[in-house]
């Protein structure tokens, strides 16, 4: 097998990566707040997506941890076979490249929306495209460096929700359950899709140094992501109240109304600054995630030079995806919650599948690395 | 792109290295001395091309001077009352009694000679090269060997006040330009057996001594390795300066950024070896140069260590907001005045807008055009001669100061962002940083009048990711940032108190051996009875 990523990172690194996968989707445009009944008490939307990708993402990290020295996209071909594996491969890296694009998309719009109405969004794409393939073709470590720069940035920024509490009013969160439990339903679907991205982490999992910590690590990240997601759904409503929903970047427009002393008035400008960084690391990993993928599915010596290609591709499906900002916001609140499930769970369920008939009907199978890994994979995974 | 040229001049310079080793220009073969002075003496000539300089005295030694010697040197490198005390007349004076050449030779070699360093060859170029080194070679008839007698005396400069790095408070002893001097600043600091030196000779024609200096025990041995073969894989006719040597072993050499620390300061090279680290001294050059070298050593002074730790740490906190001042103050004027003018408070940004009122050019030109007016004040201020030194302040205080502004070629604002760009841009404490900044400002400003704040933050993102893939010698240059080591946190941003600092960098292995013994707070004596408690 060849060698073609040779970072190495730390579960701490690993870890940042997932809060910057995540923080990304919805530090500011907040989608699973926007557009549906009952916004005042959205946390519980949010605690109950939490739950269920808390437990869908130890599904999927334990699989993996079944194959501790294969990216997903080796090691789907040898347990679905050459036709299917490839198939589901490319499901996946096609999710990435696309999911790249809605991210990149996501922040074009927030730019010209929020500070450069002048300027076209492809502009802003390009641009982010460009330097984020360039991170990726430099390799995992280079993304796992910026992510700790990020992710800590990102996480103390948080800290910034705190600050307009005299504008707090809690009586707004009142009416618990109004509409019953049904509109929060949907809000965790909205959640889970967004946790769905962490399919990447079948990526990433060969390449963290210590595999014990990755459970931990992954629990821990899911955790504090969503803990800044519930506190976000909360100091909106208490600060806006039903008119939260209102807004297309609703916590930029909190952020806004912060000053300091009266002099220090826009310093939302800290947050979309990371917020931007952020976004492009994120694309970042997508991209390297991909082209690894790609140069694995088909057995290339390098896959440095697919970075910028697929940078290309993401920049161009970010223009074709969405014609304007209402498509946008369709997509992530109406799409996303039934297309990305669909899409990685089905993938992931018919690699179980795979890997269970494996070993119940061909336990001798000396395909690859599937018997030793029988043998090793409990002790690896706590 | 890049990336091939490198690789092609790698190939290139692999191809040179494969060579078979030996005869490239200025080498000499092993030719072995002759029994016959006369032949010696004519050889010796040869090689120098009967140069001026070269003082060959013969000398009759022995009973009655039977035996005739030769004592050759170059008359200005070597020290001439030693070599006529301390060799001629004892050579003289001490073989009276001798008949025996042999004899004589080997009495000389071993006891007579008044010198600490005296050694012994066979090979005529070797001779060729200690005479050129400034050492004396004696030669007695009949005997096909040389003694080579350390007599270098050459004019050097006084140790000195470091004049490119200043403190207030440290040593005020900076290096010079003799190896010799140097390797006595640092050994008077670390006198412990364990202070390695040792010495390459690169150049082929320059034969210049350069010293490999680490602790060992202390230093990863697996650097000190690598160093070692990158000093001596290096074929080139002449070091004049580390800085030549600099670029022929630097990990990153199409980078902005430098890779090894170059000082003039004895202490910071000393704490440095402390820490694990090397360095690298260059005969003729007043800079060490130490690696493996972090970003956050760029921006540490030797006095974050010698003052109070919370000066310490504020002033270096200080020291990264001008760093970062200086790379991006110019571009932020430009970004915020032409697209984000609801950024500044409003009051502020109606002052500037008056005065830009009146300036013909857009914000980009007049930022670019102050700058490279500033690059050029602050060049000719380095090389004018010292007496016209005051002419150029008053044209710049005058000419940029006063009469752009009343002419409106550039606004007050703008005068006051090249300024303060200025003097942040002198807080960084090593100056090579500080000329990577000069050069990155530049790109940075363009990005900012195409794409305002998004620009520079592109810019930044892209340099970021560059400084992320630097490494020093194996270490991540943005070692304990990112990669995040929380242990090393201590000595980065913030300066820990000294007794708290009891760990070495992560990649020195060595880590059993703590830094500072545990528990050295210092705290008052615990009170005893006190017998008057109101005191």
């Amino acid at each position: 097998m060849k060698q073609l990523e040779k970072g190495r990172i730390s579960s701490f690194q690993y870890m940042c990566m997932l809060l910057v996968v995540r923080i990304t989707a919805t530090t500011v445009t907040f989608p699973f707040m926007t557009d549906h009944e009952s916004p005042t008490d959205a946390w519980i939307g949010a605690a109950i997506g939490i739950v269920v990708s808390l437990v869908l993402l130890e599904l999927i990290v334990r699989f993996s941890l079944n194959f501790p020295n294969m990216t997903v996209i080796q090691y789907s071909q040898s347990v679905l076979g050459k036709f299917l594996g490839s198939i589901a491969a490319l499901l996946l890296i096609g999710f990435w490249v696309f999911d790249a694009a809605v991210a990149g998309r996501a922040m074009g719009s927030a730019m010209v929306n929020a500070f450069m109405p002048e300027t076209p969004v492809l502009v802003f794409i390009i641009v982010t495209a460009f330097l984020s393939a360039n991170g990726a073709r430099q390799g995992l470590e280079i993304t796992a460096r910026w992510s700790e720069l990020v992710a800590v940035g990102v996480v103390m920024s948080a800290l910034l929700l705190a600050l307009p509490f005299q504008a707090m009013n809690f009586q707004n969160l009142l009416p618990i359950l109004p509409y019953g439990i049904g509109p929060h339903l949907k809000r965790a679907a909205i959640i889970v899709a967004i946790f769905l991205r962490y399919s990447v982490v079948g990526m990433i999992v060969p390449y963290v140094h210590n595999r014990k910590e990755i459970l931990r690590y992954t629990r821990i990240a899911v955790l504090i992501s969503g803990a800044v997601l519930i506190a976000q759904s909360i100091v909106l409503v208490a600060v806006f109240g039903a008119r939260a929903t209102s807004s297309a970047v609703p916590t930029l427009q909190l952020v806004r109304q912060i000053t300091i002393g009266e002099f220090f008035e826009r310093i939302e400008i800290f947050p979309v600054t990371l917020w931007l960084l952020n976004n492009g690391v994120n694309m970042g990993l997508f991209i390297w995630a991909s082209s690894l993928g790609l140069a694995q599915l088909f057995g290339l010596n390098r896959f440095e030079p697919l970075t910028y290609p697929i940078g290309g591709l993401v920049t161009l499906l970010s223009m074709l995806l969405f014609k304007n900002y209402v498509e946008q916001i369709h997509y992530l609140i109406r799409v996303q919650p039934i297309f990305v499930p669909v899409l990685v769970l089905g993938v992931y369920a018919l690699l179980y599948a795979g890997f269970s008939i494996r070993k119940l009907v061909l336990p001798k199978q000396g395909n690859l690395e599937a018997p030793m890994i029988l043998e090793a994979g409990p002790d690896e995974i706590e | 792109m890049l990336r091939n040229l490198v690789r092609k001049i790698k190939r290139f310079s692999q191809s040179e290295r494969n060579k078979a080793p030996g005869e490239t220009r200025g080498t000499y073969k092993h030719t072995p001395l002759s029994h016959v002075l006369e032949v010696n003496e004519a050889r010796i000539r040869q090689a120098f091309g009967d140069s001026f300089d070269l003082v060959c005295r013969r000398v009759a030694i022995g009973k009655h001077g039977s035996i005739a010697a030769l004592v050759v040197h170059l008359n200005e490198m070597v020290n001439p009352q030693f070599v006529s005390t301390a060799i001629i007349e004892r050579i003289v004076d001490k073989t009276e009694h001798l008949t025996d050449p042999n004899t004589v030779y080997t009495q000389i070699r071993d006891s007579y000679l008044d010198l600490t360093d005296v050694a012994e060859t066979h090979d005529l170029h070797k001779v060729a090269y200690e005479i050129a080194n400034g050492n004396t070679c004696i030669l007695v008839q009949g005997v096909a060997k040389a003694i080579v007698c350390q007599t270098q005396g050459y004019s050097q400069r006084e140790v000195s006040q470091p004049t490119t790095e200043s403190t207030i408070r440290g040593s005020k002893e900076g290096l010079v330009e003799s190896l010799a001097v140097n390797l006595s600043l640092i050994r008077r600091r670390i006198r412990n057996p364990n202070l390695r030196v040792e010495q390459f000779t690169i150049g082929e024609v320059s034969q210049t001594p350069v010293a490999l200096v680490y602790i060992e025990g202390i230093a990863n041995p697996g650097i000190v390795a690598e160093a070692r073969q990158r000093l001596s894989r290096i074929k080139v006719d002449s070091i004049q300066e580390s800085g030549q040597l600099e670029e022929f072993i630097e990990d990153a050499p199409l980078s902005p950024f430098p890779t090894l620390l170059r000082t003039e300061r004895p202490d910071r090279v000393t704490g440095n070896l402390l820490e694990g680290r090397f360095a690298i001294i260059t005969d003729g050059s007043p800079f060490a140069l130490i690696a493996p070298a972090t970003f956050s050593m760029f921006l540490t002074a030797p006095e974050d260590y010698f003052e109070r730790f919370f000066a310490g740490s504020v002033i270096r906190l200080l020291r990264y907001l001008a760093f970062l001042l200086s790379l991006t103050l110019p571009s932020l004027y430009v970004a915020i005045t032409t697209f984000h003018q609801e950024l500044l408070p409003t009051p502020l940004i109606l002052s500037i807008a008056a005065q830009r009122n009146q300036i013909p050019f857009p914000a980009v030109v007049e930022a670019i055009l102050m700058e490279i007016v500033f690059e050029l004040l602050r060049e000719a201020g380095i090389r004018l001669p010292v007496i016209l030194g005051q002419a150029v302040s008053i044209i710049g205080a005058l000419v940029i100061g006063e009469a752009a502004l009343r002419a409106g070629l550039v606004s007050a604002a703008m005068v006051v962002v090249v300024a303060l760009t200025g003097i942040s841009s002198f807080v960084t404490p090593i100056f090579s940083l500080a000329i990577s900044v000069r050069l990155l400002r530049f790109p940075l400003m363009i990005l900012a009048s195409a794409l305002g704040l998004f620009g520079i933050l592109a810019g930044l993102a892209s340099m970021l990711t560059h400084l992320l893939t630097l490494r020093s010698f194996g270490v991540p240059y943005l070692e304990p940032i990112a990669p995040f080591v929380a242990g090393e946190q201590r000595d980065v941003v913030f300066r820990a108190p000294w007794w708290a600092m009891n760990r070495r960098p992560r990649f020195v292995e060595e880590q059993t051996d703590k830094r500072v013994a545990p528990g050295q707070i210092p705290r008052p004596p615990e009170p005893e009875q006190t017998k008057d408690p109101g005191r």
